[in-house]
């Protein structure tokens, strides 16, 4: 008999799904709320389902579908936020009048994406992933259907994650013809037994490679392939750039532990510089375009850009060291990033969604603990101690300077001085402009303040998050 | 026997000509999606070629999950273009400008 323990988290919530679907076919229109308890009900007992079995499921040892402790972790971190995101995106799209269900049940199937992305051991497996979550981003983009906009950048970012994933598939075929096998393990071991560091002879691994990293490049938006994040986080809805700026972040580093750390390793020496230049000039287009932006969400995405470049430079080190620090950085970075679209999901002006930077002028005035929220995110975003993007920024570039990189370390310095600027902006309009708006709040902000404090005690108190990247990663180097 | 490095050159032709599609059509985006329908064509000879003179079925496996989710995916992208002609009365890649990346 086959045990299916492994998969179980994907059933339990493939089986939620349809459920759900039909039960609010039933539901009259004021009634829908209860078919949003249920989705929130399934993702609190999933958690609950992960820590309870977590001994048994980890300790199976599942050939394609792992399910490790990294897995398992990494699952809990994702449910536990989209629970947080569905929370504001539901006062959000109710105030709005443009709640359905549907949206909730799209974001549930990109989250059966990603959870599959945890798990893959195999290329086919992890294509699978990465296309279950793009498809449901494409149709959450479009959601909005009354606004050209909000179609406009759904078009854009559809033509563009195509080719994105045509690139990737192109890689993976070209793997497959190299190595004769799509399961990563195996990957990893035949280039491992060729040995060989000559580019010549390894021309077949680099062509691949090139390919998939600009595949991963487009789908994490690192700076040469950006061009769609700007136009979908301008276009889409509040609560869609808030989960795009979040979640699928950690599923596209994830792909990158998975493909570049795991399967390959071997070839260290191809990949490192080609990530290392789309790092640097992401820092620099991010931090740099960033500056001449008015609109709020702009600002926000040429800042996920500069942030990406981080996370990039430390992926290209390749150590244990730097692959920490990463996985730092990006889990850090979820936090703030949900943090500040948190907050401006609560705030109305004029009756409308934020849009401009000037929209929020004089929030002090009327709103002072909101106004604080937004200063204590601005400053950990700009990298400030004692919050929590500080230590993010200071151990990659500690990783940088223990590695002698001591140019690109200088670099990183100087590009986070020069962000400063875009973030501290931000505060000046809040606090020392005239007020000129009329700023309403949707509902209480108890959970956005314990969100974004969490930045302030997590600066405070990082140790708890580092050890936890370092047990993540260390099953990756013990070999 | 046709040597693989013919198959190889085909695939990649029919790649590269998707992919001068995507980037030099400025008309429709109709022909965009025909031209990414081709590219993933063209993708999957690859994978078959490879599993054929592998002798292995992985190759061909890939293919028909590959084909299911380009499916899905068409089927989103003309979902897409409804609402966007809905909108914008217009499907021309030129009219679509309202968003500066």
């Amino acid at each position: 008999m086959m045990n299916f323990l492994f998969i179980m988290p994907e059933i339990i919530i493939t089986t939620s799904m349809s459920v759900i679907l039909l039960i609010d076919l039933f539901l009259k229109k004021k009634n829908k709320i209860i078919s949003y308890y249920l989705i929130q009900f399934t993702l609190l007992f999933l958690i609950f389902f992960l820590i309870r079995n977590f001994e048994q499921i980890t300790s199976l040892n599942h050939q394609d579908f792992s399910t490790d402790i990294f897995s398992i972790v990494f699952k809990t971190i994702l449910l536990s936020g989209l629970i947080i995101i569905f929370y504001y995106s539901y006062n959000f799209l109710r105030y709005f009048k443009v709640y359905k269900t549907e949206y909730f049940l799209i974001c549930l199937f990109g989250l059966l994406g990603m959870m599959i992305i945890t798990s893959a051991q195999d290329l086919l497996i992890l294509y699978l992933g990465i296309e279950l979550l793009s498809l449901s981003l494409y149709s959450i983009i479009a959601y909005n259907k009354d606004s050209a906009f909000s179609s406009e950048a759904a078009i854009k970012y559809y033509v563009l994650g195509a080719i994105a994933s045509g690139f990737l598939l192109f890689g993976i075929s070209l793997i497959y013809g190299l190595t004769g096998t799509i399961s990563l393990n195996e990957v990893f071991q035949f280039i491992y037994d060729s040995g060989s560091r000559d580019a010549v002879q390894n021309v077949g691994y680099i062509f691949a490679l090139t390919f998939i990293i600009v595949s991963l490049g487009f789908k994490f938006g690192a700076a040469p392939f950006h061009m769609w994040i700007p136009d979908v986080y301008h276009g889409s809805l509040l609560p869609t750039t808030l989960l795009l700026s979040s979640l699928p972040k950690i599923a596209v580093f994830i792909i990158f532990i998975k493909l570049l750390l795991q399967a390959f390793i071997g070839l260290f020496h191809f990949w490192a510089d080609m990530i290392l230049i789309l790092a640097l000039i992401s820092i620099v287009i991010g931090n740099i375009i960033a500056i001449v932006q008015t609109n709020f969400k702009r600002m926000l995405a040429y800042s996920t850009i500069a942030n990406i470049g981080f996370i990039l430079i430390g992926i290209s080190l390749g150590t244990q060291e730097s692959f920490t620090a990463a996985t730092f950085y990006t889990l850090s970075y979820v936090i703030m990033s949900m943090a500040i679209f948190g907050i401006l999901t609560f705030i109305t002006i004029n009756g409308k969604a934020v849009e401009e930077i000037s929209d929020l002028s004089g929030l002090n005035e009327n709103h002072p603990w909101q106004a604080f929220l937004i200063l204590l995110t601005m400053l950990s975003l700009a990298g400030i101690p004692p919050l929590i993007g500080f230590h993010a920024k200071l151990f990659l570039i500690q990783v940088l300077v223990n590695s002698s990189y001591f140019i690109i370390a200088l670099f990183a310095v100087i590009m986070t001085v020069i962000g400063a600027y875009y973030y501290l902006r931000v505060i000046k309009v809040i606090y020392f402009d005239k007020v000129s708006t009329k700023i309403n709040l949707i509902i209480s902000s108890l959970i956005v303040s314990i969100n974004t404090l969490l930045l302030l005690y997590l600066g405070l108190f990082p140790y708890n998050l580092v050890n936890l990247s370092k047990f993540l990663m260390s099953g990756f180097f013990s070999t | 026997m046709i040597p693989m490095s013919y198959y190889l050159i085909l695939s990649s032709i029919l790649f590269s000509i998707a992919l001068a599609g995507i980037f030099i059509n400025r008309k429709n985006i109709i022909i965009l999606l025909m031209s990414l329908e081709l590219m993933f064509l063209s993708i999957n000879f690859n994978f078959i070629i490879f599993g054929n003179f592998l002798s292995d079925l992985t190759g061909q496996i890939f293919v028909f999950f590959v084909l299911t989710v380009v499916a899905a995916e068409s089927a989103i992208g003309l979902a897409i273009i409804v609402v966007l002609f809905r909108n914008k009365k217009s499907i021309n890649v030129d009219d679509i400008g309202g968003l500066k990346g």
